[in-house]
């Protein structure tokens, strides 16, 4: 075989093989087996149908006067929104010692906050609320149907530097 | 049988202009690049991370624990190296795999915190095949070099196929995202456009609840409007259902490239989730002659310069400069 049809052979081999690769993860979805993987992907978050009524589990800061602040995913995650979402539920899953703990790193990260409205907040909960889509974004109900604390810890600050003399 | 094989295989192997690869190439190089460091603190943070939260992916399977942080920074460091050599088409021939590994790695590890981001898909894959292929015939310095010592110049005939394959790994990704939703509990009716709105709605959520910015006007009207998103549904599934049939014919894969990129966009601007490399149009690029306007830019700025050099050589000399 000369070099140029050793060449042809190699290439539609390292071809075939390739397109065979990418195509390999869609037998994932006819099977029981949910595993993704990179750069192999069957696309998983396509699988499902979502709930009228969602469940999320998210953080809130409560003020000493009852306000709620949104306390958003860069306070426990490194990485991406849809990351930081994942790395919560998967907190949950650990159990409540675990939440505890991510409370109170989130407490802290929030206490080390000189300005903002970081400094109002007296208390942080993680929390799964029952959200319907329709209420939410048609409706214009933003408030939880039900809204029920995982975790709560408080946030402990140290005295400010007082600037003697 | 071996009739329909032998056309397959002339197809496959029909030559292309050695500048279509390389600029693919350069392109796909440049916005890696881009992409690392526009990113850089996140690939070198995510190190950092509670390694609990490690879910190891891809390549990075064979490790059952998190890295030092330290030397992920140095295989950063050393993946932003060989893409730029990658990019300008230095020592290809060892650059190409090295960069195609040492990227899938730095993907892989940043991909193994429990999300799966799927914007680094196409590009990571692109990569692979220009890594392993002849990418740098032209528009490299391997090429420039090769010139100069007079070795001859990439045949077209070992560039044409490379790009065949980025188109099928291309429209084979797509190909499996539509049997996933073909499979998945919805089936057919994500053609309706309710389990489209469902999944934007589940996502805006969770921007209302946990996004600094929230979920954005935009999506709230659309979600208050469901029945806009149907045209987009319909194109979106068969767009990802027929996508192997445009292989076909180069003007059914530029016609099906052309609809799916305002489906990316729809996404970038309906649930702010960007896909980068789809937006720009690059994960498209192999559908298109995009050597010919690239070369053309090239040709101009060539004369320009030399036009512009010219001058400089035949300027007339001004009094003061004879009298000196």
């Amino acid at each position: 075989m000369d070099r140029a049809r050793a060449c042809r052979w190699l290439s539609s081999a390292f071809s075939v093989l390739l397109v065979l690769a990418v195509l390999s993860p869609a037998h994932v979805s006819f099977s029981d087996d949910r595993t993704d993987s990179f750069p192999l992907s069957w696309y998983p978050m396509f699988r499902g149908v979502r709930p009228a009524v969602e469940q999320p589990v998210y953080v809130i800061g409560l003020g000493d006067d009852g306000t709620r602040y949104k306390v958003h995913y860069r306070h426990w995650a490194v990485g991406g929104f849809n990351q930081s979402r994942r790395q919560l539920a998967h907190l949950v899953e650990q159990g409540p010692e675990r939440l505890q703990r991510a409370c109170e790193d989130i407490a802290v990260r929030i206490a080390e906050r000189r300005r903002g409205w970081r400094t109002r907040v007296d208390t942080v909960r993680v929390v799964r609320g029952r959200y319907s889509r329709d209420n939410y974004f048609v409706r214009g109900i933003h408030d939880p149907m039900e809204e029920r604390a995982l975790a709560e810890c408080a946030v402990t600050r140290a005295p400010a530097d007082g600037g003697a003399g | 049988m071996s009739r329909l094989l032998g056309i397959l295989y002339a197809r496959w192997f029909a030559p292309a202009p050695p500048t279509r690869l390389g600029w693919i190439r350069v392109l796909v190089g440049l916005f890696v690049l881009d992409m690392l460091w526009r990113f850089r603190r996140t690939y070198l943070r995510v190190g950092h991370t509670d390694p609990e939260h490690f879910v190891p992916v891809g390549i990075v399977g064979v490790l059952e624990a998190p890295l030092e942080p330290v030397i992920y920074l140095a295989q950063y460091h050393l993946c932003l190296a060989l893409g730029v050599l990658f990019t300008i088409g230095l020592w290809h021939r060892w650059v190409g795999p090295l960069f195609a590994l040492t990227l899938l790695w730095v993907f892989s590890y940043r991909l193994s915190w429990g999300m799966i981001y799927r914007n680094y898909h196409l590009v990571a894959l692109h990569v692979v095949v220009l890594g392993l292929t002849a990418s740098a015939g032209a528009v490299s310095v391997d090429a420039w070099l090769r010139r100069r010592r007079g070795v001859p110049a990439t045949s077209p005939e070992r560039t044409g196929w490379p790009v065949r394959l980025l188109c099928a790994v291309t429209v084979s990704a797509y190909f499996v995202a539509g049997i996933a939703k073909l499979n998945g509990a919805a089936g057919w009716r994500w053609a309706l456009g309710g389990n489209l709105a469902d999944h934007i709605g589940y996502d805006a959520l969770y921007k209302e609840l946990i996004h600094p910015e929230g979920a954005g006007e935009l999506v709230t009207w659309a979600l208050a409007h469901p029945e806009i998103l149907v045209p987009g549904a319909i194109l979106a599934f068969a767009g990802e259902l027929l996508a192997p049939l445009v292989l076909l014919h180069r003007r059914a894969g530029q016609a099906w490239a052309v609809l799916m990129w305002p489906m990316h966009l729809g996404i970038m601007v309906l649930m702010t989730i960007t896909f980068p490399y789809q937006c720009t149009g690059l994960a498209f690029a192999s559908f298109f002659a995009i050597e010919r306007p690239l070369d053309g830019l090239v040709q101009r700025v060539r004369r320009a310069w030399s036009s512009a050099s010219g001058r400089r050589a035949v300027r007339p000399t001004t009094p003061s400069e004879a009298s000196s």
